[in-house]
């Protein structure tokens, strides 16, 4: 759908009251990513969001929003949306923290590809023949053997 | 040997079929290196088939007996010629190259002294070209103590062309040093020798065969090299002492690091 600025229709949801935020941190949080999207796609204004949250009943400190009260709002709920998602990543990530019936059915653990250099090293296949590294290597095991000191 | 070659997986199932012919003096632990080739693959789940053609140690055929005591075949116990005639061995190579193109195993073969069967070998069946064509890896290996005598036998080899394959490796057997000798007074003739450093610079890789104290114990009591790391038993029933365990797996370790650092580990069945 094609947004024009003076009608964002954004749909109404259900708002999370945040400890120490208003309702514009609320509303902009309960839009995030819908209004990251259209911000970046400069389809939407400030003037045309704050009628928006108006419409939807939105208040800040009993007034209805202005653009200069919402853009630093705005940044303080993209902040700490990035947070909370990277932690919710994070917590994903540790093993056990998904009950076993919560993991998909079709997940399988990330196959974890050696290094070409670990592989190689393994193999004994990292360098280039070097014949003079293999005389060095058995004079060195030989004295070594011999209990000559190196 | 205890680590038999039942039920092991093809030497040729993923395209990897190797002949390994062991030249040089007899008594240079030629015999036992091709016997931990055949137990490392083994271990590793490789088929492997034994030839003794050193029919004055018979070697290889004591510890792969063909036959069991029931005079049973054992599925690739070892094989030799009838006689040490030239043409009795040079018909049984003859017949083991053909099975090994049918059967896709890997095979060692242990020329303890035989270097002039090898030679006609080589000549009359161009072996190269013959394992070039059926896609067999060739390599020779070559065993040393620490005698001069076996290193200027090695170099005649080496200069002979019909013997020089592409995949050459000289093995110095330190289990070859007399009583009172230093590993590195026994070896360092042959390390510091001209010739040495030339065939090392034309290709030819070196491999140091560390001495295992107890090999006589683990042959006395008939334990393959990986049977006292797995805790299979001996021919008593009795599992190896920690200390033998020990020892022998260090051995093993030492010897795969030393095949990687020398750049062989694929050149082995």
């Amino acid at each position: 759908m094609n947004h024009s600025w003076n009608s964002p229709f954004f749909r109404k949801k259900r708002l999370i009251a945040y400890s120490g935020h208003d309702q514009i941190y609320s509303w902009l949080r309960a839009h995030h990513d819908e209004v990251a999207a259209r911000v970046a796609a400069e389809e939407i204004t400030w003037p045309a969001l704050t009628a928006e949250m108006a419409r939807h009943g939105i208040t800040g400190r009993g007034e209805p929003p202005t653009a200069k009260a919402a853009a630093p709002v705005w940044r303080r709920v993209r902040h700490d949306v990035r947070d909370k998602r990277a932690a919710d990543q994070a917590a994903r990530s540790r093993p056990g923290a998904i009950y076993p019936s919560r993991i998909p059915r079709d997940w399988r653990p990330q196959e974890v590809q050696p290094s070409p250099k670990a592989a190689a090293g393994e193999a004994g296949e990292a360098k280039p023949y070097d014949p003079m590294e293999q005389l060095a290597h058995i004079r060195r095991t030989v004295g070594e053997r011999g209990g000559r000191k190196q | 040997m205890s680590t038999n070659g039942d039920g092991a997986g093809s030497g040729g199932e993923n395209g990897k079929l190797d002949l390994v012919i062991r030249e040089g003096r007899g008594r240079t632990g030629g015999s036992t290196g091709l016997d931990l080739a055949v137990q490392r693959a083994r271990h590793q789940g490789r088929r492997v088939k034994p030839l003794d053609g050193d029919l004055r140690s018979r070697t290889l055929s004591l510890l792969y007996p063909a036959t069991d005591q029931c005079g049973q075949p054992i599925q690739h116990g070892a094989s030799s010629p009838a006689t040490d005639e030239l043409p009795d061995v040079k018909a049984w190579m003859s017949g083991e190259h053909d099975s090994m193109v049918e059967d896709r195993v890997s095979r060692v073969l242990d020329l303890g002294g035989g270097d002039r069967v090898m030679q006609e070998n080589v000549r009359d069946l161009a072996l190269k070209e013959f394992c070039r064509d059926f896609r067999i890896s060739l390599t020779t290996a070559i065993f040393l103590g620490p005698d001069l005598e076996d290193f200027r036998h090695a170099i005649r080899l080496l200069s002979s062309s019909e013997f020089r394959g592409e995949r050459t490796i000289l093995v110095l057997n330190e289990g070859g040093i007399r009583h009172g000798q230093t590993t590195a007074g026994a070896f360092d003739p042959i390390l510091q020798h001209p010739d040495f450093v030339a065939v090392v610079k034309d290709g030819v890789r070196r491999l140091f065969l560390r001495r295992l104290t107890c090999m006589s114990v683990l042959r006395e009591r008939g334990f393959g090299f990986y049977d006292v790391l797995t805790g299979r038993p001996d021919r008593t029933d009795a599992k190896a002492s920690p200390t033998l365990s020990h020892m022998t797996k260090t051995w093993l370790e030492t010897f795969e690091r030393e095949f990687a650092t020398a750049q062989v580990a694929d050149w082995l069945p």
